[in-house]
């Protein structure tokens, strides 16, 4: 896989309660690339975070639909990755890299 | 909590301080948790937020924050049980790691210098009194007469204080200034605004006049070009004024605030306006000289470094336009009148305590109605004191030093110096 799409596939930790609580679990979220394959997910954690991937969860996450004076829109969706990390190996979510 | 003070120079002291770590993680703890309380992030409701997100986010800041909480407050303890008198705030080194269950910093700082006993009845003060007398108030008229004096266009050739408005062009070899046409100019003949030679060519002459002389422009000209030269000079006289100086009349006191022109109102105006700028300049004058003699009598007292260069760079900056930096030499040039009112500052502060001198309330009010009556609006001047501390303190500080120097010159052998009103006004050393 090139190197240009690995560096594409992670767009940012989702960041919710939800996430935080999972993170004890050894489960990190990320929004990912809307192409994004489970293997892309795996190779880009494995690679930028220098860990070891033992599963990817994937979820489409349809925008809400919203109007605006009387004309229906949408908002954009998102592709949210749930990974999860072999015992005992961690991400810091919040350092800046 | 232990510590120890070491004695580095006469005045500096290095101290070291031990606390114990857990204090900081309890503090740090306590802290996170009242933060988990109120903080809002994205993606979490309010007070959701786990413990671990915030020690992650906010960790580094609040250890900091706690630590520096805690430098301050048993620094605080240290300086209370030792007795100790810092006179900036000490310069903290630590690396804020516990070592062994404990973390440790060191502070080091200059402490205010033991005084000596001031021995205020061996000073020699020299005080300077004056009075404002009818002289005085007269001179004062015939300055503002001459200040609101005007000038009328006469026929008659141009004598010593006139006003001579004339247009001139000067030729030294190729130069010509100006290039073209001709400048206009104008002086009051005998003040000094222009050089002499000019004065002396302009002098005995009438409106309209046109005439050629040769000019020697003296060395500090403001024109390069014809400074220190002689020049071919065309002049051409364009109106010969005379002054007039206004009566000293009902009209003349109301350009002056004197609503109803009442001359004996505007005379005792003048007097009061007077009387007050003396007061003003004989207390500074006494405050330079107790202030001189304080210091001279205890030229050897150590006194903090920093404190003097703190009041080197504040005078060197006060001879700098506003907003620049002095230059360093300048500093260095400021430092021994700056060691000088550093000690002279010292000993009147340690005066007034001994003395128990207190700050006079009626005098502080005075002090300040005085300020704020030389600006339009009074009330606002007072307003402005009122709501801002630090305008307020120096104000007290003021007093306070106005204080101490007239105890110091009651208590003190003073000689009273009889001076002339205009003695003392003209600055001293001048």
């Amino acid at each position: 896989m090139s190197n240009e799409r690995i560096l594409n596939t992670l767009r940012a930790p989702h960041i919710s309660e939800k996430s935080a609580r999972l993170a004890e679990g050894n489960q990190y979220v990320f929004v990912v690339a809307p192409a994004a394959t489970k293997a892309d997910v795996r190779t880009a954690v494995e690679q930028m975070f220098d860990v070891k991937v033992e599963q990817v969860n994937l979820v489409n996450v349809k925008g809400k639909t919203k109007s605006f004076r009387f004309r229906a829109g949408n908002r954009q969706g998102k592709r949210k990755a749930y990974v999860r990390l072999a015992e005992g190996q961690t991400i810091d979510v919040a350092a800046k890299a | 909590m232990q510590f120890s003070v070491e004695n580095v120079g006469k005045l500096e002291r290095k101290l070291t301080v031990k606390f114990p770590a857990e204090r900081l993680e309890s503090q740090v703890s306590a802290r996170i948790a009242e933060m988990a309380r109120t903080v809002r992030l994205k993606g979490f409701r309010p007070g959701k937020v786990p413990t671990t997100v915030i020690q992650q986010r906010f960790g580094a800041q609040v250890r900091g924050e706690a630590l520096s909480d805690l430098i301050g407050n048993t620094l605080r303890e240290a300086f209370e049980q030792e007795k100790l008198r810092p006179v900036a705030n000490p310069a903290i080194d630590t690396t804020g790691q516990p070592e062994n269950g404990e973390i440790s910093y060191t502070a080091t700082f200059e402490v205010m210098p033991e005084l000596p006993e001031v021995d205020v009845a061996a000073l020699e003060i020299e005080r300077p009194v004056a009075e404002v007398t009818d002289a005085d108030i007269e001179k004062m008229i015939e300055t503002l007469r001459q200040q609101r004096r005007s000038f009328d266009p006469v026929e008659r050739a141009s004598a010593e204080g006139d006003f001579v408005m004339f247009e001139y062009a000067a030729q030294v070899g190729d130069y010509r200034f100006p290039a073209e046409g001709l400048e206009r100019a104008g002086s009051v003949l005998g003040s000094g605004t222009l050089f002499k030679a000019l004065d002396e060519v302009l002098s005995g002459r009438k409106a309209g006049e046109e005439f050629e002389a040769e000019i020697a422009f003296p060395e500090d000209f403001r024109n390069d070009q014809l400074a220190g030269k002689t020049a071919q000079c065309r002049f051409t006289i364009v109106k010969v004024q005379e002054p007039k100086l206004p009566e000293i009349d009902a009209d003349f006191a109301k350009l002056f605030g004197i609503a109803d022109g009442d001359l004996e109102a505007f005379r005792k105006e003048v007097r009061a306006n007077l009387e007050r700028e003396l007061k003003a300049a004989l207390l500074a004058r006494l405050k330079s000289e107790v202030a001189e003699k304080l210091a001279e009598a205890h030229a050897g007292v150590e006194v903090p470094n920093l404190m003097v260069q703190s009041e080197a760079q504040n005078l060197a900056a006060g001879s700098v336009p506003r907003g620049q930096q002095p230059p360093p030499q300048l500093i260095e040039a400021a430092q021994p009148v700056a060691r000088k009112r550093v000690i002279a500052g010292l000993l009147m502060g340690e005066i007034a305590r001994k003395q128990e001198l207190t700050l006079d309330r009626k005098r502080l009010a005075e002090q300040l109605a005085a300020i704020a009556s030389t600006y339009e609006e009074p009330e606002k001047v007072i307003e402005l004191y009122n709501g801002d501390p630090q305008l307020m303190s120096g104000l007290q500080n003021r007093v306070m030093e106005d204080q101490v120097a007239e105890w110091v010159a009651e208590h003190a052998k003073t000689t009273v110096h009889n001076l002339g009103f205009d003695e003392v006004m003209r600055p001293v050393g001048a």
